[in-house]
């Protein structure tokens, strides 16, 4: 069975005035379908800038990229943005609620994006708010809610439209140890659901709750790492819920 | 100063939004100055002579004639009146006088006047050189002398004071120049002719030889009122003997009366609604332009929260805050009343001229202290208004800092401000250009209005027959029968005749007549008609068809029968089924007169009223003037046709003037000055309100995107695309816009009333231009969203999201 996403030759180059910046340099890598990878290394060493080409934020400058079977390395802007919607949920260092929707409204936008009708958005927004235990909390704006919980309400908009691959993006950096650790429980009750998922951390201790992980330097892949299970980070049991 | 100092610094370290400031607070001030400028000049500064709010104006009145016209008196009329009312201390009567200067150079035609000798004392001015005039010269044998103006002393006599005492050379004769008014002296604008006096003489009417009548009604007066009677008690005493005229000589007095008004309010009444009017307008372009600037203002305060943030924190208190907001806004807003001082000293230059015939006393516009205090004020309101919104901002800021310890970041209450203040300039965008759609509208319904006359292709000039060639009036249709034909022979003229009144020049010349055969209508329901004493080559040249019958010819002498023209409404009104010709009516000079021919209906008393029930006369048979207006039919441009015209009247009469040759439909132009002044100037308030609008959506719509750059990349990271982003922009964008319409028509509806007056073929709730103003809103809106929403949908969402 072929990999659900796989980076053969992978370069990116930045060109800013008169420099050139190789961000990324040669990458190959494949990720399984179900599989929980995080990606490690130190800063500017291209961990953004993968976490991006994954998510289709960015086209590769050589190199091919198939997910899920498709290449889509040299896909235009608005089919880059289709596929994205569909295949990739995204999950940010700081949250990136939208401040003016409440808490159903950004869990339902993904799906606004594919036109799935409001009864079916807000039903399937309902559900994946229940799977990360906010649904109590659908029609709060972001504003009234602490930072734990505001992760997991994004947690829950990057699982709603059902994506081939969750990319979390240091979902931890902004929240203390203790939430910190119940999103990262989180990120693990969904890849034990069946979800795959890739984050970028430079957390070594978030870093094995993952069953590899692949080290970055210098835009190059230098190492991969997979973790045995007694090895992996045992403790991701509830959440907490701001009161 | 220190605020002052930083303020300065931090303007020059942002050009472009100093440059935007500054630009719109300079556009906006200098509008608003110029008209301030302007409505101060005409209506607000009192006229320039002694005690200006005791000087009346004698006006006559016509029963029917709602629109106040200026009616002219009879002198007896008004000598019982002034004798009568003991509510006068002098008074003197005016008549229009164009005598043409001769011996001084090529004949000029002059602006003249023939006054009472107590005419300047009612006004109580001095002259600058000489005398005024006195008792004597009132009576006939003594009206030999003359007082200049000093535009004409200097143009034509060199500003020589030794002319005073000399003779000069009128082609009725010689006068004796007695006195030379100074350069401030501001003529009373009593004529039809607002272009000021140049030649002042006494009238001298005696009445013991009957030189005048109660029905020959050309004069006006004015008077000094005695102290302690105001002008309403004045009007009233006027009014009530005019009713007692009335009824003492029915036959020359019914349905006329007399009335005296204010002489300023008299010589600014057409204009003062117009003035204040666009002063309405160009306030509303200020405060949009304040709204621009204050968006741009918050957007710069927004923009330095952190630096709020930490200014808090190291103890500043609100008013340290607001000090280098309001140091920035005042140093924006006086630079603008200063540049805008300049653009205003030039928008008035270009307004005196366009204007000089539409609004009187205009040339009296300039930037002196009061104005450029105003100019100031406008300026440092501007400065205020733009620093209280964002001033709120920064006491919100301060108060989340202080009172709820969080940080001054309000990205929603900031975004709801700028959007609240476009909704506002979108309104008061719809306000201006639905005001500027109505008048255009009413201009673009005046010019396409069908006179009646075909006015493209006909060339008029004024001519005058001299004393010195045609002794008597009898004798003049001998020089325009010359004159007619000679100008036939010019290459390119297929037509020339001769009117009295050229059509749209606004003079009327009414008259009543009876018709034969019909029983005699009662007193004050005569037939009034307008009377035209005209040439045979007239009709073709001015371009009036005969409908039915025929022209005069040149047989048509004092030796034949009268016979007259009448127009198509008149015609019509009085014989709808049968024809005019060959009807009798009875004209004043209890003559009987045939009709021979019917003329086209035409607007002859000027485009925006309706054509006149007009009878005209043929010149050899009523040889009563001088003057007359020739108008030529030629397809020749004026290059070619004015020297020919000058020399064919030198060649029958070298002391004969030709006075102002120029084409008919710049007479028709003239005639819409005013009209279309104001269309002009309202169009360029709505045209600067829609661009500032324009920028002030598309300033708020870039700001919006600026700060919501992340929330863009987030919802481009969920799949959206770029259109999807350019849709939510544009249509953020949108509802403003929409908004901002709904507001805009409301408040239209409420203001345009005061259009209603000024219209011409369109109400002032006009749906077309209501919705097209609209459009071109929601246009201009999309157009100014545009750019932000390209912005924003070419945002790329992983530099955004990676930068946190």
């Amino acid at each position: 069975m072929p990999p659900l996403i796989h980076l053969q030759g992978l370069t990116k180059v930045f060109y800013t005035d008169e420099i050139e910046t190789h961000a990324l340099d040669g990458v190959h890598l494949d990720i399984e379908e179900g599989e929980y990878v995080s990606i490690a290394g130190p800063s500017g060493c291209g961990k953004s800038t993968l976490l991006s080409i994954l998510g289709l934020l960015h086209a590769p400058t050589t190199g091919d990229y198939t997910l899920n079977g498709t290449p889509v390395a040299r896909l235009s802007r608005l089919e880059r943005a289709r596929i994205r919607n569909r295949e990739v949920g995204f999950v940010f260092q700081s949250f990136n609620l939208i401040g003016d929707l409440t808490v159903s409204q950004n869990v339902e936008l993904p799906l606004a994006y594919r036109k799935v009708p409001p009864a079916e958005r807000r039903r399937r927004a309902e559900a994946a708010l229940e799977r990360v235990g906010m649904a109590h909390r659908m029609n709060h704006f972001p504003g009234q809610l602490s930072g734990g919980q505001q992760q997991r309400v994004a947690v829950a908009r990057a699982i709603v439209g059902e994506p081939s691959i969750v990319l979390a993006d240091e979902p931890t950096g902004n929240l203390d140890s203790r939430n910190g650790d119940a999103v990262m429980g989180l990120l693990r009750e969904l890849h034990r659901d069946g979800a795959t998922v890739c984050m970028v951390t430079h957390d070594p201790r978030y870093a094995r709750h993952a069953e590899r992980t692949v080290h970055l330097f210098d835009g190059r892949v230098v190492e991969e790492e997979r973790m045995r299970f007694d090895e992996r980070e045992p403790r991701e049991s509830g959440f907490e819920v701001a009161r | 100063m220190n605020d002052f100092r930083i303020a300065l610094r931090g303007l020059l370290r942002a050009p472009g939004f100093t440059l935007a400031a500054l630009a719109t607070l300079t556009l906006a001030v200098g509008a608003a100055t110029a008209v301030f400028s302007i409505a101060r000049a005409v209506l607000l500064e009192p006229l320039p002579y002694r005690d200006p709010e005791r000087i009346v104006r004698f006006l006559g009145s016509k029963v029917g004639d709602t629109e106040g016209r200026h009616h002219p008196v009879s002198y007896p009329d008004y000598l019982d009146a002034v004798a009568q009312s003991n509510a006068f201390e002098r008074a003197a009567a005016y008549d229009e006088w164009s005598p043409s200067l001769v011996g001084a150079g090529e004949p000029e035609v002059l602006v003249g006047a023939a006054v009472e000798s107590g005419f300047f004392d009612v006004l109580g001015i001095r002259p600058l050189h000489g005398r005024l005039f006195q008792r004597h010269e009132d009576t006939p044998g003594n009206d030999t002398t003359a007082i200049l103006s000093y535009s004409l002393w200097r143009r034509k006599f060199g500003a020589d004071p030794s002319i005073v005492g000399q003779p000069i050379r009128l082609d009725a004769g010689t006068l004796t120049v007695i006195g030379v008014l100074g350069p401030d002296f501001e003529h009373p604008y009593l004529g039809d002719n607002t272009a000021p006096v140049e030649i002042w003489t006494t009238l001298a009417i005696d009445l013991a030889t009957n030189q005048v009548t109660r029905s020959g009604r050309s004069f006006t007066a004015i008077a000094r009122l005695r102290p302690g009677v105001t002008a309403e008690q004045a009007a009233a005493r006027v009014a009530a003997i005019g009713k007692r005229l009335e009824k003492t000589y029915p036959d020359s007095n019914s349905g006329r009366g007399m009335r005296v008004v204010p002489l300023h309010a008299r010589i600014t009444e057409t204009v003062r609604q117009p003035i204040w009017l666009l002063f309405a307008a160009v306030l509303l372009l200020l405060a949009m332009a304040c709204v621009n600037v204050a968006n741009l203002m918050l957007a710069r305060v927004s923009s330095r929260n952190a630096e709020l943030a930490v200014r808090s924190a190291l103890g500043a208190r609100p008013w340290n805050l607001f000090l280098p907001l309001l140091a920035e806004t005042l140093l924006l807003g006086l630079s603008g009343a200063v540049l805008g001082a300049f653009f205003a000293h030039a928008a008035i230059r270009w307004i005196s001229r366009a204007a000089a015939g539409a609004i009187p006393r205009v040339a009296g516009a300039s930037i002196d202290p009061a104005v450029a205090a105003f100019a100031l004020g406008a300026g440092l309101f501007a400065a205020l208004l733009v620093a209280a919104i964002p001033a709120m901002r920064q006491w919100r800021g301060w108060q989340a800092i202080h009172l709820r310890g969080r940080g001054a970041s309000e990205d929603g209450a900031a975004l709801g401000a700028h959007a609240s203040l476009v909704v506002v300039q979108v309104a008061l965008s719809m306000v201006l250009l639905a005001g500027a759609a109505l008048v255009a509208r009413s201009f673009w319904n005046l010019m396409s209005v069908d006179t009646g006359i075909d006015y493209r292709g006909a060339f008029v000039f004024g001519v005058r027959a001299p004393s010195s060639a045609y002794r008597t009036v009898e004798e003049v249709p001998r020089f325009y029968d010359e004159l007619e034909r000679r100008l036939l022979e010019v290459p390119g003229v297929t037509a020339a005749g001769a009117t009295t009144i050229l059509p749209f020049d606004g003079d009327f010349n009414g008259m009543r007549i009876a018709i034969e055969g019909r029983p005699a209508p009662p007193p004050g329901e005569e037939l009034q008609i307008e009377q035209r004493t005209v040439t045979p080559g007239y009709f073709e040249a001015v371009g009036i068809p005969i409908l039915a019958g025929r022209g005069f010819t040149s047989d048509d002498d004092r030796d034949a029968p009268r016979v007259v023209i009448v127009d198509e409404t008149f015609a019509r009104r009085h014989w709808p089924e049968g024809s005019a010709v060959g009807q009798r009516v009875m004209a004043m000079d209890d003559q009987s007169h045939l009709i021979v021919g019917v003329a086209r209906a035409a607007r002859i008393m000027g485009i925006d009223e309706p054509a006149a029930q007009t009878f005209y006369v043929p010149w050899k048979q009523s040889p009563r003037r001088r003057s007359a207006t020739m108008v030529v039919r030629t397809d020749a441009d004026a290059a070619a046709i004015v020297p020919a015209i000058r020399a064919v009247v030198s060649s029958i009469s070298p002391d004969a003037p030709v006075m102002n040759p120029r084409p008919l439909a710049d007479v028709v132009g003239a005639s819409l000055g005013a009209q279309k002044l104001r269309t002009t100037l309202l169009s360029l308030f709505g045209v600067s309100a829609l661009l500032l609008a324009a920028v002030g959506l598309a300033g708020v719509l870039a700001t919006n995107v600026a700060r919501r750059r992340r929330e863009i990349g987030v919802r481009m990271a969920l799949g959206a695309t770029e259109q999807e982003i350019a849709a939510f922009i544009v249509g953020r964008g949108m509802r403003m816009v929409a908004a901002g319409l709904v507001a805009g028509a409301l408040l239209s509806l409420l203001t345009n009333r005061v259009l209603q007056t000024m219209l011409f073929g369109i109400g002032a709730y006009d749906p077309v231009s209501l919705l097209g103003v609209a459009t071109l809103l929601a246009v201009t809106g999309l157009l100014a969203a545009s750019i932000p929403a390209w912005r924003a949908a070419t945002t790329d969402p992983a530099l955004v999201l990676g930068s946190e």
